[in-house]
């Protein structure tokens, strides 16, 4: 009993970190309806960052705090750069965008910090207790807080702010928002600093057990697509659970099904996306979209 | 008469495509001036023009103040309020946010909730509906809200366009009546495309009427009723 609830924490640990790059996306794709495949990479990207600021010897809680910031900055950049000039044209063309972004960040990667596997210090350190003869790593519990403060704090922005309402607006029609003054654009580029600086955290979590090299997402954002999936792509609370269903699937999966091991079990998460999808189109907590002319 | 919005030389189009050719047109201040004519004769395109949806030349003075070049939030900024073709809610927020969408550039807060009773009071059943979905609103809901969250900007300048389309007589009837409450009662300017002619003409100061993009007649709306050409074309009822 106690090994399988072992593997269920273990799951919860690693799905966490699905949940936060599958929040991620999500907030890209509420913000400006863009699937961002290169999520991953950028967060890939800000954990790069964060090992070099250790690197250089600045404390490890100001380095994450300033990673968090320069991947909002990124992120903004990115969007005024080169998304922008995407937006009016088909949804293959920003998919296409994106998936050069995730090719040209991944060589960036090796090529700035090399390929070597590196590791990377908890920013929860690494304690464990026990609790009933089954033991907790400090950073998968400290992981999952972090998940749910941040999934909580996003809702409230988006539910009682001014920002958060011009957000929604210009999500809904770009056109229209700015008929009332809602600078759509600045609102999309926030969307995207958000997003990155949320992966910039998913990476800085993963990179302790994942161990950082420029590969360390690369399943992991797979990962991320079913649980925003799962969750039905358009609701940040969705997106928390469905990458902790997956990661506990995926670890029970691996554990217990023979056959399965650890080659197969990335299939798990895929079939299981593929079973929500057919019961349920918009996933466990997705919206309908609501339109009437 | 002082001029809210003034027009010199307009040309405006999709794409290169121009559908607006070098059109010179004056908009009373706190007047209603109605736009007619056929479809694609460019009313639409003119109100995309004046709120800076689209590329334009010439010149947009607004309150004197040249606009021509300005992004449509910054036009929105300076008292602009464009009622969209087709509603122009925001179908999957609420039917109060809708409303603190309109409200987004304002800063008096006290106003805001004023503002905010006093269009619940016009139109009773969208404060019964505030919590819902804009998109679950019956169609005149809808534009009775869009109308309410164009207003909530406190607007020197309401561009409404076909705002009667696809509604029933009884609630075009309504609507009309809170144009000219707003028209007696604040000091907007109203922009009106309308292919109910009959009830557009009565509240209008003025009248353009726009063929392929130019314009064709223009002046006191009895231009309309001494026509019997323009009547065919833009009033129900023969008379």
């Amino acid at each position: 009993m106690s090994a399988f609830i072992t593997q269920v924490v273990d799951g919860v640990g690693v799905g966490s970190v699905y949940s936060l790059l599958a929040m991620a996306i999500v907030l890209i794709f509420r913000a400006t309806r863009i699937v961002n495949v290169a999520q991953g990479e950028f967060a890939v990207l800000s954990t790069f960052i964060a090992w070099q600021f250790l690197e250089w010897g600045i404390n490890l809680y100001l380095a994450v705090g300033l990673t968090i910031l320069i991947s909002f900055l990124i992120g903004v950049t990115v969007y005024r750069t080169v998304v922008r000039y995407t937006e009016d044209r088909d949804h293959l063309v920003t998919i296409v965008v994106t998936i050069g972004m995730l090719l040209v960040i991944h060589q960036l990667g090796g090529w700035l910090w090399g390929v070597d596997v590196r590791s990377f210090p908890s920013v929860f350190g690494d304690g464990t207790t026990v609790i009933g003869g089954i033991s907790f790593s400090h950073h998968t519990l400290a992981t999952v807080a972090v998940l749910i403060v941040i999934a909580a704090l996003f809702q409230l922005f988006v539910t009682k702010t001014r920002l958060g309402l011009a957000m929604r607006a210009a999500a809904e029609s770009d056109e229209w928002s700015r008929l009332a003054g809602v600078p759509a654009s600045r609102m999309f580029a926030v969307g995207w600093g958000i997003s990155l600086g949320v992966g910039a955290v998913a990476g800085v979590l993963a990179a302790p057990t994942f161990f950082l090299d420029p590969n360390m997402l690369l399943g992991a954002t797979l990962y991320a697509f079913a649980a925003a999936a799962i969750g039905g792509f358009d609701s940040v609370a969705g997106a928390a659970i469905g990458g902790v269903i997956v990661g506990v699937t995926e670890n029970l999966a691996g554990a217990y099904i023979d056959f399965i091991g650890s080659d197969l079990k990335i299939t798990i998460p895929l079939l299981l996306m593929f079973a929500v999808l057919t019961i349920r189109p918009n996933g466990l907590f997705g919206t309908r979209e609501v339109s009437r002319v | 008469m002082n001029i809210a919005l003034e027009l010199s030389d307009l040309s405006a189009g999709y794409h290169s495509v121009p559908v607006l050719h070098d059109l010179n047109m004056r908009f009373a201040e706190s007047k209603a001036t109605v736009l007619l004519g056929a479809n694609g004769a460019g009313k639409t395109t003119l109100l995309r023009a004046i709120s800076g949806l689209i590329a334009r030349s010439g010149r947009i003075l607004l309150h004197g103040e040249d606009i021509t070049t300005m992004a449509p939030e910054k036009i929105a900024a300076r008292g602009v309020a464009h009622v969209p073709q087709g509603r122009g809610t925001f179908a999957n927020q609420s039917v109060e946010d809708n409303m603190r969408i309109g409200s987004y550039l304002r800063k008096d807060k006290r106003g805001v909730e004023l503002d905010l009773d006093r269009w619940y009071d016009q139109f009773p059943i969208l404060k019964e509906r505030r919590q819902r979905k804009a998109g679950n609103l019956s169609g005149g809901e809808q534009q009775m809200l869009a109308v309410a969250r164009a207003m909530m900007s406190r607007p020197s300048l309401l561009l409404l366009d076909e705002p009667s389309l696809g509604l029933a007589p009884k609630v075009v009837d309504d609507l009309f009546e809170v144009f000219t409450s707003i028209l007696n009662s604040t000091p907007t300017t109203l922009i009106l495309v309308e292919q109910n002619a009959d009830l557009a003409l009565q509240i209008a100061d003025y009248v353009y009427v726009l063929e392929v993009g130019s314009i064709a007649v223009e002046g006191r709306p009895e231009v309309v009723n001494d026509s019997a050409e323009l009547r065919a074309a833009y009033l129900g009822a023969p008379s």
